[in-house]
């Protein structure tokens, strides 16, 4: 099954509470569009595409701590008329950037608005650890998928020339 | 403001040290005593990630000469007064998880410049209210992050406090803060953090920071 995936900062906004909690405005501030485009990226479950884009997203960050994401079915997207279009990604994995990148675009505050409650009600919140970007981020290095140069210099600091796989 | 208002912060215990070695009052750079503390061990105390460390004490019972306490006292509301104006700048920018935001530089460079004070500063900003949610949790995980040993017990003693607020993003980010920061002496507070956490996804990430708080307590041994 495809899903798109969204990085996502605000998250206990986008967490359940209890089943009255509501989606709080400042949700939006996940959902900033440019262009009236908003970055999203493909992925399945039952193949490494979900990590691969996780851990591309993490290596564009400074610092390697918790990753926070949710998954909503292509089709739920596709059903709010929102059209999707293969684009660039912005990540320092040249797979992940020419494969599985797309802008959901020509948006409209109707259709943000149906996708952001789209994605609280329908989506999966998940995460990853920060020992499980660590260790992906290292992996990545290792298997070439990006170089240590393309990340920024704290992360890159974490994760040492000779010695990728074990972080201090 | 007034310096005596401030919430005082705890040092946990660790459990491996006598922690009936008494009082000790954290004292700023110029010696001053807003935050104390029961930290155990004696006048130093070993960072279990960023080796020995040196750590400022003055018994409760030191007496310090008046105008060595006004002179304190000047430094701290300059410093505090710096801190303020920080945080005014920064008003309006939007912060992302894991980016390094222009306020977060500037709070590190101060941490490293006025060293303990610019962390009692900080503590009496946050406190006081007068610091937006998204500023404390840029700069609770900044904090739990940067390496600097003079101040790595009183980042953890300040982030920890956090874990108790009412705004559950303060929580998110002093969870994510004391993961980065790694001190294990601080797993009692997460398990209690996790005794009132009520949201699910909080609790969740409190439970991953109590494992990697306890591997490291291990690694320690």
């Amino acid at each position: 099954m495809a899903f798109l995936l969204r990085k996502i900062n605000k998250k206990t906004i986008w967490d359940h509470k209890d089943d009255t909690h509501e989606l709080a405005a400042d949700a939006l501030l996940d959902l900033q569009t440019h262009d009236n485009s908003l970055s999203v990226y493909k992925v399945n479950h039952d193949d490494d595409s979900l990590t691969r884009v996780i851990t591309a997203l993490a290596a564009t960050r400074d610092a390697a701590n918790r990753f926070n994401f949710i998954l909503l079915p292509i089709s739920l997207v596709e059903q709010l008329g929102i059209t999707m279009a293969a684009t660039d990604g912005m990540t320092p994995d040249d797979y992940v950037n020419s494969t599985l990148h797309l802008d959901l675009i020509n948006l409209t505050v109707k259709q943000i608005a149906a996708l952001a409650l789209a994605m609280h009600e329908h989506g999966n919140l998940e995460k990853r650890t920060k020992s499980e970007i660590k260790t992906s981020i290292g992996d990545a290095l290792n298997n070439g998928y990006f170089r240590r140069d393309q990340l920024k210099p704290i992360l890159a600091a974490k994760f040492p020339p000779d010695n990728s796989r074990n972080p201090g | 403001m007034n310096r005596d208002q401030s919430t005082h912060l705890k040092y946990p215990s660790d459990g491996t040290t006598d922690s009936t070695v008494g009082k000790i009052i954290y004292m700023s750079d110029y010696g001053t005593n807003p935050i104390d503390s029961t930290e155990p061990g004696a006048e130093t105390a070993e960072s279990p990630t960023a080796g020995t460390v040196s750590v400022p004490v003055i018994s409760q019972s030191t007496s310090v000469s008046e105008a060595t306490t006004e002179d304190a006292n000047l430094y701290f509301y300059q410093v505090l007064n710096e801190l303020s104006k920080i945080q005014q700048e920064s008003a309006g920018e939007v912060f992302e998880l894991g980016m390094l935001s222009t306020f977060a530089k500037k709070i590190m460079a101060f941490v490293r410049t006025h060293k303990t004070t610019a962390i009692e500063a900080l503590h009496q900003l946050i406190t006081s209210h007068e610091m937006l949610d998204d500023q404390v949790c840029e700069i609770l995980q900044w904090l739990g992050y940067m390496e600097h040993p003079p101040t790595f017990y009183m980042r953890g003693s300040l982030i920890a406090h956090h874990l108790s607020s009412d705004s559950p993003e303060v929580r998110d980010s002093a969870a994510i803060g004391l993961d980065s920061l790694g001190d294990p002496r601080y797993i009692q507070q997460v398990k209690k953090a996790m005794e009132h956490e009520e949201y699910k996804g909080l609790k969740s990430d409190l439970q991953d920071l109590l494992k990697d708080l306890q591997e490291i307590a291990m690694e320690n041994e």
